[in-house]
């Protein structure tokens, strides 16, 4: 049965606070907007409704709430069926969005970098546990080792002494001097930031923090129970439960990359007013640049503006925007990964988890290509969403072409979506006829 | 240093290493030239059905010549390549279809190709997630599937242990009837005879070869459980292989080793991108769901394109360049390129050495369709 296609002023791919700020910023002007997220509500990756939600994020899903955005949530965008549709998914449904103006912001994710053991269970992403505590997954009483890179690693620290696990260290990868350059530079930028990191100090007062460490492989079987670190040159090894470990922030390129979105650097390119390559397409929040809420909350409402023509009102922000870029670039520079980190996995460690392909395996190829065809490296169910990244950073191969569906999608939803668009787009030619 | 050797094969796809496998086995010096990966063209896209077809007299004594070689091989064959004896099953709706089928069987009988016709039960035990009332199908236990890159490197591989030489990353820009090769750079290299397997690209060697693309799109399931045991296609897949214009589909579904369903086909000409056309892709998979109904709910995890080297008269070129003993085609293949491989290197092999062939391979050779000298 092919479905009726909603037709929009503007589509948003993404409910954290850059679409967020977006749609809302949109309905103001009267644009009628959807908001597509994956996740079941609105929020992305720092305002998801907990209990213990804070005030800032809960005025803007407020906000949101009242602002007349049709918010679709637990709704995947899949693929682009023509050049102004996109196709998305639920549980057991799917829609055709039909846009003027599209704007991405899907968002980062966390770089989780192969090391012997990480497919163990008790290895999770750092902020991506402290999310999961949040939302009741328990960790009271647990022993961490909170490890990797990245400003992430100290609010998900506190986040899970909060809720009770008892945190061994927290080891970041960085050494010591240039983070003391990345302090001074944050005086400038982004002076709250810098108390805030101030204050996390405090209240982690009595935790050991070291810088220059990071992991170097896990031991265990059935659970994790020893992690081994590398520190001034010398090996330490920690009895814990639980590894959380993660290397900063990757932007979620693929949706960009399948709509011809030209990306350099790793991430989406932009214009001062958000514009991607593509005419109509916008794109906001961490995948054109790591820098953090507030300027996901900017560059989410300047793009809004610039579609709905108040380019007044988007002017004032413009300083701020790029000033907040300044500070992620600041910020990608402090926390850059040494080499050793990216060449922790051995013969033995698997890279790909879904098709279980090891490092050594992939040892003769200098390719995605070659490693796809005679590996299926990137080729399961995460379609390389992982290892791509992993192996982006470890081996610098650039990410294989995007194609639709950029996720497993059924394929009811495939046939009805094309379907109803190519039904369409033939009432259309009857009309001018 | 002049490089020279007794064979140069330009093109390291499953058409390629085929004939590396069987010239290097003859001790031959043999050199193969690709510019990418090995089988990375056509048959890194590929389906990697083993399937005799009656399309003609022709196709059938190459695909089932093909078909036998692979069996003769498969045991020696390593687990990557995936060989899987899980034969064919086509299927007919129509009282005439059921009339082809038969005659099909007939066909078969002649040339000793096991068949087996399955009626409405029979065919419903053999692939219970097929729509109900599908008149009947005919079963060919001897087809079979393989992982067609991993087929093409073993094959180079086996070569290379008999002696053969890779020489990957190279784009070969021109090749000459006195046997010498240019490649990108600028050198040359010297082959006493130089075999064309450059697939669909065979013509930019040599502007005179008649080939176009044919795109096929193709999208494989996550591992769900839904039981498919052979490959299944449709009889009217014929008709969709021998339509000369536009887009068709057929309903043609391939079980993998990881119970993974591998969904084909379709056909297209003049579409020269890779890039997954939704349209196309969609109509496939609607196909697909009119057969097998259950596909509907299982989900895609990936979908390509890849395109087929086809000619005038969808037969292969093998064999010498009229009016040059020295520049040989292997190319042209079309939708059988890895079923006919090494029934086509076998051929090659054995006209180089001046041996009688086991199939006549007058069908096959180029001058059917050039008429141009080399020279
Ligand atoms: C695990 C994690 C924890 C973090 N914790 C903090 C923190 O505590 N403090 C902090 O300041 N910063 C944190 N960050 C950084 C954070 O990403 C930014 O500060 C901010 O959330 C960026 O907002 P955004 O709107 O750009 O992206 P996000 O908040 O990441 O929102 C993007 C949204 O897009 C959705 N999406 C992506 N692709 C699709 C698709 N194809 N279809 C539908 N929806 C899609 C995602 O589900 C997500 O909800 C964290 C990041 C991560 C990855
Ligand atoms: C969707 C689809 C499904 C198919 N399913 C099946 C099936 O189930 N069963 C079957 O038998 N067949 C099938 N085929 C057909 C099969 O894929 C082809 O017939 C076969 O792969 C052709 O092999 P080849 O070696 O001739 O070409 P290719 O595999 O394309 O190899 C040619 C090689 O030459 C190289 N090359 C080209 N030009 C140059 C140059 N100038 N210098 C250096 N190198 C060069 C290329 O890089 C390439 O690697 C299918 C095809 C498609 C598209």
């Amino acid at each position: 049965m092919a479905k009726t296609i909603l037709d929009m002023d503007v589509v948003i791919v993404g409910a954290g606070p850059a679409g967020i700020a977006a749609a809302v910023t949109a309905s103001r002007f009267g644009l009628k907007t959807a908001l597509v997220e994956d996740s079941p509500g609105p929020g992305g990756q720092v305002w998801q409704e907990t209990p213990s939600g804070r005030p800032w994020s809960r005025r803007w899903l407020n906000r949101l709430r009242a602002c007349g955005a049709q918010v679709l949530g637990g709704t995947t965008a899949v693929c682009p069926v023509d050049q102004r549709t996109l196709l998305v998914e639920t549980l057991d449904d799917h829609h055709v969005l039909a846009w003027r103006h599209l704007i991405l912001a899907t968002g980062a994710r966390e770089l989780l970098l192969p090391m012997p053991g990480w497919t163990v269970p008790g290895v999770f992403g750092a902020a991506g546990l402290a999310r999961l505590a949040k939302n009741g997954w328990p960790v009271a009483g647990k022993k961490v080792v909170v490890a990797g890179s990245g400003p992430l690693l100290l609010p998900a620290a506190l986040t899970l002494k909060r809720y009770g696990a008892r945190i061994a260290l927290i080891a970041e990868q960085a050494p010591i001097g240039r983070l003391i350059g990345f302090a001074l530079a944050c005086m400038y930028l982004a002076p709250a930031k810098l108390l805030q990191a101030w204050l996390y100090g405090l209240r982690l007062a009595n935790v050991r923090y070291k810088m220059g460490c990071w992991p170097a492989s896990v031991e265990g079987d059935v659970c994790l129970k020893k992690v081994s670190l590398v520190h001034k040159g010398l090996k330490i090894a920690i009895d814990c439960d639980i590894l959380a470990c993660g290397f900063g922030l990757v932007p979620n390129l693929e949706l960009a990359r399948l709509l011809g979105c030209s990306i350099q650097q790793g991430v989406v390119c932009v214009d001062q007013w958000q514009r991607t390559s593509v005419p109509g397409i916008y794109a906001a929040g961490e995948q054109t640049c790591i820098a953090g809420m507030e300027h996901a909350i900017l560059s989410g409402r300047i793009a809004a503006l610039v579609i709905a023509g108040q380019y007044q009102e988007a002017r004032p922000m413009l300083g701020a925007c790029s000033r907040a870029r300044r500070f992620g670039h600041a910020l990608a520079r402090a926390f850059a990964l040494r080499p050793e980190v990216l060449g922790l996995a051995d013969q033995e460690t698997i890279i790909c988890r879904c098709e279980d392909v090891t490092a050594g395996q992939l040892q003769p190829y200098t390719d995605w290509r070659k490693a796809r065809l005679m590996k299926r490296c990137g080729m399961g169910p995460c379609q390389g969403r992982i290892c791509g990244a992993a192996l982006s950073h470890i081996k610098a191969w650039p990410y294989p072409t995007a194609r639709p569906p950029l996720l497993p999608t059924r394929i009811a939803t495939l046939i009805e979506g094309t379907m109803a668009v190519q039904k369409a787009a033939n009432e259309a030619k009857g009309d001018q006829i | 240093m002049k490089l020279t050797c007794d064979i140069a094969i330009v093109g390291a796809g499953i058409v390629g290493t085929a004939c590396a496998y069987y010239l290097a086995q003859e001790g031959l010096k043999v050199i193969v030239i690709e510019r990418g990966p090995v089988g990375g063209g056509s048959t890194g896209s590929c389906m990697g059905h083993i399937v005799v077809l009656h399309d003609s007299v022709p196709h059938l004594a190459l695909t089932s010549f093909g078909r036998q070689l692979w069996q003769q091989i498969s045991l020696g064959l390593p687990e990557g390549v995936e060989y899987n004896q899980c034969g064919t099953i086509w299927l007919a709706t129509t009282q005439q279809q059921i009339q082809q089928l038969r005659s099909q069987q007939t066909y078969y009988n002649q040339y000793g190709i096991a068949t087996q016709l399955l009626d409405q039960d029979a065919l419903c035990d053999a692939e219970p997630c097929l729509r109900k009332g599908v008149a009947g199908g005919l079963y060919v236990p001897d087809d079979a599937v393989i992982y067609p890159p991993a087929a093409a490197c073993y094959l180079l591989a086996m070569a290379q242990s008999n002696g053969a030489m890779l020489l990957q990353g190279c784009q070969v820009m021109a090749i000459g009837p006195d046997g010498s090769i240019r490649l990108q750079g600028n050198q040359i290299i010297y082959a006493g005879i130089i075999i064309n397997a450059a697939g669909c690209w065979a013509s930019q060697l040599d502007r005179q070869l008649p080939i176009i693309k044919r795109k096929g799109h193709l999208a494989v399931t996550d591992r769900s459980g839904a039981v498919l045991r052979h490959q299944v296609v449709e009889v009217s897949y014929l008709q969709s292989v021998r339509q000369d214009a536009g887009a068709s589909v057929a309903f043609n579904v391939q079980p993998r080793k990881t119970g993974q369903i591998l969904i084909g086909s379709s056909r297209q000409i003049g579409a020269e991108g890779t890039e997954v056309e939704m349209p196309v892709l969609a109509h496939m998979l609607q196909r697909a769901v009119e057969w097998m109904p259950i596909l509907a709910n299982l989900k895609v995890i990936r979908a390509w394109a890849g395109h087929r080297p086809s000619t005038p008269d969808h037969l292969p070129m093998i064999g010498p360049c009229p009016g040059n003993e020295r520049v040989w085609l292997a190319t042209g293949h079309e939708g059988l390129g890895l079923t006919t491989s090494l029934a086509t290197a076998h051929l090659i092999a054995n006209m180089i050495a001046g041996r009688p062939c086991q199939i006549d391979p007058g069908p096959y050779l180029p001058g059917r369709l050039l008429q141009g000298t080399y020279a």
